[in-house]
């Protein structure tokens, strides 16, 4: 079937499987492996990506679910050039042992952010419970976006 | 897992496809326990799928005179924003902030939790207590209501043929003096299966338990109203809420089993322990409130 939407704001046609999922529509298809697959089975986030906005577990959604629909990966949020403010903020707190879990904690925090600009302790870590990290780095992830949370800094994206 | 995807514009589109695909085609509103089934192999490859989660009809949340309806693809993060349901119901808010992430919450529908029927479904037992029925819409048959009890047949089984759609589950407001309790035992306080679950709604009049309704998930193959415990406590005096011979009974309306989660002595220790805690919070809370 023919897949038509945008990823990263970037209009995109495809054809694809009627039957693939997104993580494997966005890494193997369109090469973007900074959306990473961990479980697949929805347990640990690491495969999440925005859908019209609101973060999703790509292993779970089925391409065609994006039809029409706007496409944001980690890959449209920041570079190593051009960082999120987000990511800066998750380098400077140390806030990433093996790294691997990273881009989906950073898809998760930008749209907490982007909803609540001034989240409390307890609506950061709510809002990134759908998110693991194995290495269990949780409190410097946890501080470091408390600490954007706290300051003007952050710029809706 | 499937030769073509379906993405109808209407509830009318929707109910033909299913219609003419039958047992070839098999609904998906979120997905995120369907994917799961078909890849796991549990769900044998169908021809087609269509997707409902987009059919303005099932996207709404109404409250009309006493009655609440609430869409089947209304998804559990509209459920937790919803300011009508947060003013009114806050049990459904409380069991949908207690399944998976909020990855999964902007996706999972309130009518996947329901149809999908998985005995430990966080859903179910805020429903039940409502007393909730839901509505199923087809092509050849006339549209049909049954209340959610009979709905739920067994562990993954519902009563609903090929060709129809879960379009609404509804309820009748509660007295606003209604008291709720929702309370999940899981190992990690996100991301879980409940080892049990349990909802009670209760009103209290005069210094007496004047209404309850209990309803615990994840210890018989349905979640399931505890009427057996729910007749004994209704009519008393909220003094006598901590007598523990209340709630023995429980071992009539639960059947838990043992797995690789829980055991059942466990299940059935919890299961009477914290319904007990439970109540005595709740008339407590009536007495100093």
């Amino acid at each position: 079937m023919k897949l038509n939407f945008s990823v990263n704001q970037k209009p995109i046609s495809l054809e694809i499987k009627a039957d693939e999922l997104l993580v494997d529509v966005l890494r193997e298809r369109l090469g973007l492996t900074g959306t990473k697959i961990s479980c697949r089975e929805g347990e640990c986030g690491a495969c999440t990506v925005w859908i019209d906005g609101l973060p999703v577990n790509s292993c779970l959604i089925p391409a065609a679910k994006a039809q029409g629909r706007s496409v944001t990966t980690i890959e449209g949020l920041g570079c190593i050039e051009k960082p999120h403010p987000v990511q800066e903020r998750l380098a400077k707190y140390g806030a990433s042992q093996c790294g691997y879990c990273t881009p989906g904690f950073v898809m998760t925090a930008v749209a907490l952010l982007n909803e609540n600009p001034d989240p409390s302790h307890a609506e950061i870590i709510e809002g990134l419970e759908g998110n693991l990290c194995r290495c269990t780095g949780y409190v410097k992830i946890i501080e470091a976006v408390e600490s954007l949370a706290q300051s003007s800094e952050f710029v809706q994206s | 897992m499937w030769n073509q995807y379906f993405t109808p514009n209407s509830l009318d589109e929707a109910l033909h496809l299913t219609h003419q695909y039958q047992e070839r085609a098999c609904l998906l509103a979120g997905g995120t326990d369907l994917i799961l089934d078909f890849s796991s192999q549990r769900y044998s490859p169908v021809e087609a799928v269509v997707d409902i989660s987009c059919l303005p009809e099932l996207r709404k949340i109404d409250l009309q005179g006493e009655s609440i309806t609430i869409g089947s693809a209304v998804t559990l993060s509209q459920i937790i924003g919803s300011e009508l349901l947060n003013n009114n119901v806050p049990i459904l808010v409380a069991a949908a902030k207690q399944i998976g992430g909020p990855q999964i919450r902007n996706v999972a529908t309130i009518g996947g939790n329901v149809v999908n029927a998985s005995p430990a479904a966080d859903m179910i037992p805020a429903l039940l207590v409502l007393d909730s029925k839901v509505s199923i819409g087809s092509l050849s048959g006339k549209a049909r209501q049954i209340p959610l009890e009979a709905f739920l047949l067994g562990n993954r089984k519902v009563d609903l043929s090929f060709g129809e759609i879960v379009t609404e589950i509804c309820f009748t407001l509660p007295d606003s003096m209604t008291q709720y309790y929702f309370h999940k035992v899981q190992p990690r306080r996100a991301m879980s299966i409940a080892i049990l679950n349990l909802a009670i709604l209760m009103i209290v009049q005069d210094q007496k338990i004047a209404q309850v309704k209990i309803a615990m998930g994840a210890v018989a193959p349905t979640a399931v109203r505890l009427k057996s415990v729910e007749s004994e406590l209704t009519n008393i005096h909220i003094q006598t809420a901590a007598n523990p011979e209340l709630y023995t009974e429980i071992s009539q309306d639960i059947v838990p089993i043992s797995d690789f989660r829980a055991s059942r002595e466990y299940r059935l220790r919890v299961a009477r322990n914290l319904l007990r805690e439970a109540i005595i919070g709740m008339v407590n809370s009536i007495k100093t409130g």
